[in-house]
């Protein structure tokens, strides 16, 4: 009896520091042309317990921010949003024509099947910062609104 | 398919030119003055205005497509969030109509 008490502390005091975590899902960039100065990355984000996407940061881009899409009537509106509150355990589905990262002053024009290299920026429900970073594949311009397929093995590297 | 762009200042021919090709052969992109953007925006009716935001600016603009029949007629406009079968099957209502 005397050795559970600690160890049940212990135990209740780990599941309450436990990091919190986001699941990625089907992240993509959408593609780009020439001079193309922005471009959207989508993906659906589901957390282990509350949390915020709060920046984000991409070595093809020069700036990255969290941006909101919505219509107004006819009108068609975008604007960049200071965070984005994620519901834990629910999925945040970052989409075209909604909430989604714009990746903007590119560096290169983004070609389908390029590799991008994206690093979200998340606080938990204490306010602590915490990143994961990921590859996001280019969806070619033109090619649709989603992720593309696995690509086979066989495929060459970019 | 005809897209005007609402933004000039940004939207340079070379990029609009290479931003259609990647969609259809036969989509045209046109741009012009900020004068001639207006003109042709109120004509259609058109709301746009810059807005800052961030590190940069966004358009804000209407959402429309207008359809026009095989006789050059303005018949239809088409909201951004009906789906595709509504533009098809408006397209295929005008490209069916007896020549007036």
């Amino acid at each position: 009896m005397k050795t559970i008490l600690p160890i049940l502390c212990l135990l209740v005091s780990a599941a309450v520091l436990a990091q919190t975590t986001v699941q990625v899902e089907d992240p993509w960039v959408r593609g780009t042309v020439t001079g193309q100065p922005a471009t959207g990355a989508f993906m659906r984000l589901t957390p282990t317990a509350h949390a915020r996407l709060v920046a984000a940061r991409s070595p093809v881009a020069g700036v990255v921010e969290i941006h909101e899409m919505a219509m107004d009537g006819d009108v068609m509106k975008m604007r960049q949003i200071p965070s984005l509150d994620l519901a834990s355990g629910h999925t945040m589905d970052l989409k075209p024509g909604g909430y989604h990262v714009m990746l903007m002053s590119l560096k290169q024009p983004l070609k389908g099947g390029q590799s991008v290299p994206l690093t979200l920026v998340f606080e938990d429900e204490r306010g602590k910062r915490f990143e994961q970073t990921l590859v996001a594949q280019v969806t070619a311009l033109g090619a649709g609104n989603a992720a593309m397929r696995a690509a086979p093995a066989s495929a060459a590297r970019p | 398919m005809l897209f005007v762009t609402v933004d000039p200042e940004r939207d340079t021919p070379e990029m609009l030119r290479e931003y259609m090709a990647a969609f259809d052969p036969s989509f045209l992109a046109l741009t012009g003055s900020l004068g001639d953007i207006k003109t042709v925006a109120d004509e259609f009716k058109v709301f746009y205005k810059k807005v800052p935001t961030g590190s940069s600016y966004t358009m804000d603009h209407t959402a429309l497509s207008y359809l026009f029949d095989p006789e050059g007629r303005l018949r239809v406009a088409l909201r951004h969030e009906q789906p595709a079968e509504d533009y098809a099957a408006d397209v295929r209502e005008l490209l069916s109509e007896p020549a007036a």
